[in-house]
Order: C-alpha cells, then sequence, then structure tokens
C-alpha cells in the first residue's frame, strides 16, 4: 500500500511521525508513505491513499465553511 | 432592521457557523489517461455510476458512459480541448440533471441548464434527464385532439394529446413549419410547448425564436437546445433534458407538447459519441442501443391517468430521409415507435402543394378517437377520397377519355388539394376546419375556379361567422349537434346563392 502525503512546508517532523502511526495502524507496517510539501495548505495534511482522497487541511476546511455560508 | 445591523450580523454567522460541523473530507479521484474527440479514458474512479456527473481539475464537466472493468470511458459536456491527460477527476455522484419550473417558460437554455439567451435563471428545482417511463397502470387511452390548426393534418391525421406522431420528410419540405405551427396553434388552448433542437444550424434555430417571439408564443414555450457547434454529448443529452422538463409539467397535471427537431441528428451525434468511446458498431455504423435510444425517449409521452393529475405529453419528432427513402434504419425503428407519421413529400412541395403531406403514407394509429366531435362529423372519407384521386390523376395525365363518374372525382379531388393548401404561420381554428370541410361536402366549390378558391372560403367564412355568430363559440369547443349543422349547412347555401348572382 503506497499513501501519499501532503503537508504544509513548515510541518514539524515528531507530527509527521504521529501522522504517519496513524496509517501504519490503519494499513499495516509496511505502508510505503511518499511525502510531498506544498506551500498551498496551510495546515493540516491531505492523503492520497487507493484513488481516495482524505483532506483534512485547513484551506478545505475554510473552503467548507466558505459554501456554507454563502449557500 | 436589528438583523442588518453589525450585531445582527454577527448573531446570523455565528449561528450558520456553529450549525457547520468540520470534517475531514474523504473523495474517490481518478485520473485522465487519454483524452481527444471530446471523451476522455479514466483510471480510478471504481464506484462511478453509468450516466454519472464528474468533474475534472479545471471546473469543466463530463460524463460517464462507458464502465469498464479497469477503466472508465466519459465525455466531455464541453467544447474545447480544456482537458488534458494526467487532470484529477472527481465523482460528483449525481446524474445530469435539468432545471425545471415555470421559471423555464420563455427561455432557451443548452442540454444542461444553462441560459443562452442572455438572462440568469433562476431555477428552484432540478430532475434528472433520464428517468423511466410512466408505467402501463398510471396511463389512460389517447382520446383528447391536440389541435395543429392545419386543415390537413387536423382532419386526415388527427394527433391526441399524449400521442407521438412522427413527421417524416427530406430537406426542404416543411417539417418544422409544421411543427412550428402547431405551437403557434397552442396559443390560447393552455398546452405548455418544448421546442427541443438537436444538431440544427444556430441560424435555423434563432429563426425559429424569432419566429416563436414575433407570434407572442414564447410565453407558454421552452426552447432547449445543442446545435451543430455543441459537442456529440451535448447533442445526445438534449432530448432528454427537454423531455424532463416536459414531464415536470405533465406531472402537475398539464398538457404538453414537445418536438425534437430531429432525431436523425440525434442518432447521428449518438453514434459519433460511441464510436469515440469505442463501442462496435452495427448497421451503418450505428451503436446496438440506437433503437433503445428512441424508443426510451419516446416511451416518455403518455397521456396521464386522473389519479396522477391526467396530464399529458405529446410527442412530434421529426425524422429527416435522404432521396425519400423512409425505409433506411433510423426512419423505420422511430416509424416502429411512434403511434403514426406524416409523410412529406419533396414533388408535393415542389408543385405548391404545402404542407406537402403524401396521404397514402401518412398515417394516425390514434385515429379517429383522437377527433373532435365537429371535425369527425365532416371530415368522412377524406383520405380515401384523396388517395384515390392521386392515382386517377397518374391515369388522367396520359391524355385518355375518362368516364363522367371519373371526371367527377379528378375535379373534386383537385378541389380538396387546393383547399388542402394552408399559408405558413397561419393556423384555422376548429370553426374554420369545419365550416371548409362541411362546405366541400356540400359540393359548395365545385364550380369555384381553383385560383379562386381561397378568396372565396375567406368571404364566406366570415359570412357564415356573421349569419351564426350563436353557434361559433360552440363548434370552437369541438361539438356540433345536427340542429347546428343544419344551420350551417344553410348559411353557407345562403352566401353561395348571393356570390352566385
Amino acid at each position: 500500500m503506497t499513501v501519499t502525503i501532503t503537508v504544509p512546508k513548515d510541518l514539524s517532523d515528531d507530527i509527521y511521525e504521529k501522522i504517519l502511526d496513524g496509517f501504519k495502524k490503519k494499513y499495516g507496517d509496511d505502508t510505503v508513505f511518499i511525502k510531498e510539501k506544498s506551500t498551498k495548505i496551510i495546515g493540516g495534511f491531505i492523503a492520497e491513499v487507493d484513488g481516495t482522497v482524505y483532506d483534512t487541511s485547513i484551506r478545505s476546511k475554510l473552503n467548507e465553511i466558505k459554501k456554507a455560508i454563502t449557500s | 432592521m436589528s438583523e442588518y445591523m453589525p450585531e445582527g450580523i454577527s448573531a446570523y454567522l455565528k449561528k450558520r457557523l456553529d450549525e457547520h460541523t468540520v470534517k475531514t473530507i474523504k473523495y474517490k479521484y481518478g485520473t485522465v489517461t487519454k483524452t481527444g474527440d471530446g471523451v476522455a479514458r479514466i483510471l480510478g474512479l471504481p464506484e462511478c455510476k453509468y450516466g454519472e456527473l464528474l468533474r475534472f481539475e479545471n471546473g469543466t464537466y463530463g460524463m460517464a458512459l462507458d464502465l469498464q472493468e479497469d477503466h472508465l470511458g466519459a465525455v466531455i459536456l464541453d467544447t474545447g480541448d480544456t482537458v488534458r491527460e494526467g487532470m484529477t477527476v472527481i465523482g460528483t455522484g449525481k446524474v445530469a440533471e435539468i432545471p425545471v419550473g415555470d421559471e423555464i417558460l420563455g427561455r432557451v437554455i443548452d442540454s444542461i441548464g444553462r441560459p443562452l439567451d442572455g438572462r440568469p435563471l433562476m431555477a428552484q428545482k432540478f430532475r434528472a434527464c433520464e428517468q423511466s417511463a410512466p408505467k402501463i397502470i398510471e396511463r389512460r387511452p389517447v382520446d383528447t385532439p391536440l389541435r395543429t390548426g392545419i386543415l390537413a393534418i387536423d382532419s386526415m391525421v388527427p394527433i391526441g394529446m399524449g400521442q407521438r406522431e412522427l413527421i417524416i420528410g427530406d430537406r426542404q419540405t416543411g417539417k418544422t413549419s409544421i411543427a412550428i405551427d402547431t405551437i403557434l396553434n397552442q396559443k390560447n388552448s393552455n398546452v405548455i410547448c418544448i421546442y427541443c433542437a438537436v444538431g440544427q444550424k444556430a441560424s435555423t434555430v434563432s429563426r425559429v425564436i424569432e419566429t416563436l417571439k414575433k407570434a407572442k408564443a414564447m410565453s407558454y414555450t421552452c426552447v432547449v437546445t445543442a446545435t451543430a457547434s455543441n459537442s456529440p454529448a451535448m447533442q445526445y443529452l438534449a432530448p432528454f433534458a427537454a423531455t424532463s422538463i416536459a414531464e415536470w409539467f405533465m406531472y402537475a397535471g398539464k398538457n404538453v407538447l414537445i418536438i425534437y427537431d430531429d432525431l436523425s441528428k440525434h442518432a447521428v451525434a449518438y453514434r459519433t459519441m460511441s464510436l469515440l468511446l469505442q463501442r462496435p458498431p452495427g448497421r451503418e455504423a450505428f451503436p446496438g442501443d440506437v433503437f433503445y435510444l428512441h424508443s426510451r425517449l419516446l416511451e416518455r409521452s403518455a397521456c396521464l391517468s386522473k389519479d396522477l393529475g391526467g396530464g399529458s405529453l405529446t410527442a412530434i419528432p421529426i425524422i429527416e430521409t435522404m432521396g425519400g427513402n423512409i425505409s433506411s434504419y433510423i426512419p423505420t425503428n422511430v416509424i416502429s415507435i411512434t403511434d403514426g407519421q406524416i409523410y412529406l413529400e419533396n414533388e408535393l412541395f415542389n408543385s405548391g402543394i404545402r404542407p406537402a403531406i403524401n396521404t397514402g403514407l401518412s398515417v394516425s394509429r390514434v385515429g379517429r378517437a383522437a377527433q373532435c366531435d365537429s371535425i369527425k362529423k365532416v371530415s368522412g372519407t377524406l383520405r380515401i377520397q384523396l388517395s384515390k384521386f392521386r392515382e386517377m390523376a397518374v391515369f388522367a395525365r396520359f391524355g385518355s377519355d375518362v368516364d363522367v363518374q371519373t371526371a367527377k372525382m379528378l375535379k373534386k379531388g383537385s378541389i380538396l388539394t387546393e383547399l388542402f393548401k394552408q399559408q405558413k404561420s397561419n393556423p384555422y381554428s376548429n370553426f374554420e376546419e369545419t365550416l371548409l370541410l362541411l362546405a366541400y361536402n356540400n359540393n359548395v366549390f365545385d364550380d369555384v375556379e381553383p385560383s379562386k378558391l381561397k378568396p372565396f372560403c375567406k368571404k364566406m367564412t366570415q359570412y357564415v361567422k356573421n349569419v351564426c355568430a350563436g353557434i361559433v363559440p360552440i363548434i370552437e369547443t369541438g361539438f356540433m349537434s345536427d340542429g347546428d349543422m343544419s344551420a350551417l349547412e344553410k348559411s353557407i347555401m345562403e352566401f353561395k346563392g348571393i356570390s352566385d348572382e
């Protein structure tokens, strides 16, 4: 299983390790991680696993709030 | 006023924020691996439904129509090659929808409901383009006439509300004119009209819209259009979208008329799309389900039972033939699906007989059940008479002597042919139609010169309208008692006496 994780540029290593632990629990210890750093997201992370995207980024949450308020 | 003050606004925003719960967003995505000619091949999206709308990374929409084990094929609903390889695609979970409701009347929209007339469309309700047809138990037999205002059609091939009557003929034989005249004739009859243009030239569509506007018919009409420059996918979708709009009105208990102009171009667009999606080609390279394409579309026309509001959806599809060949693939398909056809002939059109209806090949399978009482009483054997005349006229061309009986038939036939000629955008009222046929049955026109027939009819109608002013509104409703009929006959004869002098 390969998991691609997009994180903010200035994310500390120990928080990143915590995220990896979470995925290892779900998909097993032999999971391969690809780390991508992006300036586009402020906080949170976006993970892509087997065609599914888990988006917990602050950017997307703000977008959701914007949609909810203006609709 | 307090709600517009800063405190009011922040309280409102706070409330909306409290209602909103922040969750992790989870969605499936796919990647475009190949694109071109308006279709895209996508890897991923394993849970995609047939017909689901997909959104590409750049905001373009597509529709999933080819679900394979390892990939899916989608048609792109936009012109121009804006989709690139490697783009991500997400499924919207929705199938193609179209705005419906009263707001749609008077508007010109495309296949996915975008307004094309420069005004915003504020529709509240939406309806999926693909719907299943009303079930047998939900229907009732067709028994109410839908008047076209064209004498030849109303008397010989009457159309009923909920019927599907095909207009078929070569190019430039007046197919669209008949359809537009039918829309114009619905002005005061509470019938909602939908005109769906598929694969037409934009100039033709704009001319039709202009005609409708001029005749003030747009107030009860909606135009759904996918012109020749739109993608095949948009052309494929247009009739289904138009039918969904029509169905909404039908289920609201209204009578609706829908014109598909034309289904041969729709079949061609579907063929293009299917070949690009690499479906196996069949006869004339059409895919195997081209019959089902039209049958499921036309099955959605119905006359609903009283329990469901008693609404109806009458369909007038148009098919363009090549060289008068009605036995090629698509024409035979649609002929077999519909409840009758009006066959227009090039030769008749060019010899000045307009509408150029071939009476031998035109038929209405609903027939007399969908004819109003007054026309039924006067239209008796017109079709047989006209067919016999056309047959005899061929022999008479050789110049041989004909007996008195045949000469009489030829004379009557030529009068009838002349009587059925009708100008474009000039629908007759029910009273006018009844009167003209009644006069014909009483041999009133026998000694009138064919060239003077039209002015004679006009004067006669005016005269009878004045003399029998009390009967006119009754006949306009479609009923005619024997007493009314003899009163009309009397005044026709009176007029004949005056004009002879």
